[in-house]
């Protein structure tokens, strides 16, 4: 028969649309379903529903605070903007020495910031973390980050505080 | 006796199948192409100057925005020039790590070239979304280990930046048991479709000899019959520890092209399998590896790997400084190209359409 080939697509196309009532796929209870299947709706209805962020993701910079005395961990040391493959990160610090030095002022130029992950590795004081927020359009000028805004977005976003920190 | 004249149509630069910003010049008589010639340079970057003044690490995100559907190995091809230069070790497991994220994203490439070429065909959006579906699972499984879904900025010279997440492996045994499904599904639904037949059957045929002679690789290059395949020529990284074939197809049409394809996603379910059951414990990343790259020698190398769409090579020269002194990237996709002009001459103009879809180009690469 010459649509045999047609018919047999065709048959598959027509599981998939009935499947896609039946099987399970996408969120549920705002967890990512893993368990693969080939039936169910797999779309997200973005922004009403949105997928939970894996820890690893990298998304806007935060800066974090030392959980006890409330200050930014960054000493100013400069490994990050080294790193910065944008050039994108500034800082300056105050008068102190070696750990006792903590930056005065950070910038963060989040329209250059290509979402590397380089600054994150290169700190060795846990100051910088990339945070999971990517919903980052704004209707004010907010385009480069400072220290203050930068810990707001930590406070926000710090998963050591929600109990989810993964170990490195 | 009617007089007739041949007429110069530009597709493209913003025609939605040349996939980006390609232009195709092409000199019609009629409906049949007369002769062609392709107009690149759109989405030049300088990749390869911008290089220049950046540290070896800070060139991998470059590299993942060359061709941006498969950052994974043009990130291995990068590591493995500047690993080849720089004489480091890279750790078993992270080897191991390499190869499962390669051949995730051949699956993922392989996908999306049958796809899109079906959308050209005018199969609105079905095959195509079908396999996007497939590709969303693994890019999950990419952003739960590196943090990010198309530029992963991922392998790294010396080895890779971040061991797997916990519960990857059984995830991604699940998943690769699930691709084979998927692909038993979609070679089901498409292969034999006599619509899809009598477009590609024939049509855009690239000769063996022509192939070699245009240095086309990849799976174009298996589609014309020539078993060529870095990872058994080479045995680059640990492929030879894996059994898998080398499929060919004997024609070199479309048909051929799109079959090659999903012939080669079954293998490298083959090896994801036997590499997710091997893969060792132990470190991912050399232990030499930052402070060799802080004190490059003054030496130079070319590190090619197979990549989905056929041979991927970065020649580096340092000139003992922390950046490279030049970055020459060996592009498959623009290459691939290089024959675009016979497999056309003669053909239909909306077979020139369905035949640059089989080369499966990304113009990122082709213009880097």
């Amino acid at each position: 028969m010459y649509f045999q080939g047609l018919a047999k697509g065709l048959s598959v196309t027509l599981k998939h649309f009935i499947q896609s009532y039946t099987g399970k796929t996408g969120i549920e209870d705002g967890e990512r379903i893993t368990e693969p299947s080939l039936g169910g709706m797999f779309t997200v209805e973005y922004p009403d529903e949105k997928l939970p962020m894996y820890p690893r993701f990298r998304g806007a910079l935060m800066h974090l605070r030392d959980p006890e005395t409330g200050e930014a961990n960054c000493t100013a040391c400069g490994l990050c903007i080294t790193a910065c493959p944008q050039d994108c990160l500034t800082v300056e610090g105050d008068d102190g020495k070696g750990k006792d030095r903590r930056a005065e002022a950070f910038t963060y130029g989040l329209s250059e910031c290509i979402f590397c992950g380089l600054c994150v590795e290169a700190c060795n004081f846990e100051a910088i973390e990339m945070s999971s927020d990517y919903e980052l359009s704004s209707s004010e000028r907010e385009i480069v980050w400072d220290l203050e805004r930068l810990l707001a977005q930590g406070d926000k976003y710090d998963r050591r505080q929600s109990g989810e920190d993964e170990e490195k | 006796m009617l007089k007739t004249e041949s007429i110069t149509l530009n597709l493209g630069p913003q025609h939605p199948s040349t996939h980006g910003v390609f232009r195709i010049k092409v000199e019609l008589d009629g409906e049949a192409v007369r002769d062609l010639e392709p107009v690149m340079g759109y989405l030049h970057r300088g990749i390869e100057k911008i290089s220049e003044d950046r540290t070896y690490v800070q060139v991998v995100p470059l590299t993942d925005r060359l061709d941006y559907i498969c950052a994974m190995t043009n990130n291995q091809a990068y590591a493995m020039a500047v690993e080849k230069m720089a004489g480091i070790k890279v750790p078993e497991r992270a080897e191991y790590i390499r190869v499962i994220m390669a051949e995730f994203t051949r699956i993922i490439n392989h996908l999306l070239a049958v796809g899109f070429l079906w959308n050209e065909l005018g199969a609105y959006f079905t095959p195509l979304l079908y396999c996007y579906r497939e590709r969303e699972r693994i890019l999950d499984l990419f952003e739960k280990t590196c943090g990010s879904r198309l530029t992963c900025n991922y392998i790294r010279p010396g080895g890779v930046s971040l061991d797997l997440p916990e519960g990857f492996i059984p995830e991604a045994k699940k998943l690769t048991s699930h691709l084979k499904t998927f692909t038993d599904e979609l070679n089901t639904m498409l292969t034999k479709n006599e619509i899809f037949i009598s477009r590609t059957v024939d049509v855009g045929i690239l000769p063996a000899d022509l192939a070699i002679n245009s240095s086309i690789t990849g799976p174009m290059l298996r589609a014309s019959g020539v078993p060529y395949d870095i990872r058994k020529v080479d045995n680059y990284s640990i492929y030879d520890r894996f059994d898998f074939d080398v499929p060919t197809c004997d024609h070199g049409d479309v048909w051929d092209r799109y079959y090659q394809h999903i012939l080669e996603i079954y293998q490298s379910i083959r090896i994801l399998e036997q590499a997710l059951d091997t893969i060792p414990d132990g470190k991912v990343m050399g232990r030499r590896a930052s402070r060799s790259l802080r004190r490059p020698p003054k030496d130079e190398a070319y590190g090619r790997i197979e990549s989905p769409k056929g041979e991927l090579g970065f020649y580096v020269v340092g000139d003992g400084s922390k950046n490279p002194y030049r970055l020459r990237i060996r592009p498959p996709s623009m290459i691939n190209l290089s024959a675009l002009k016979e497999m056309c001459e003669g053909q239909k103009i909306q077979d020139l359409i369905v035949i640059l879809g089989s080369v499966n180009i990304v113009l990122g690469e082709v213009d880097r």
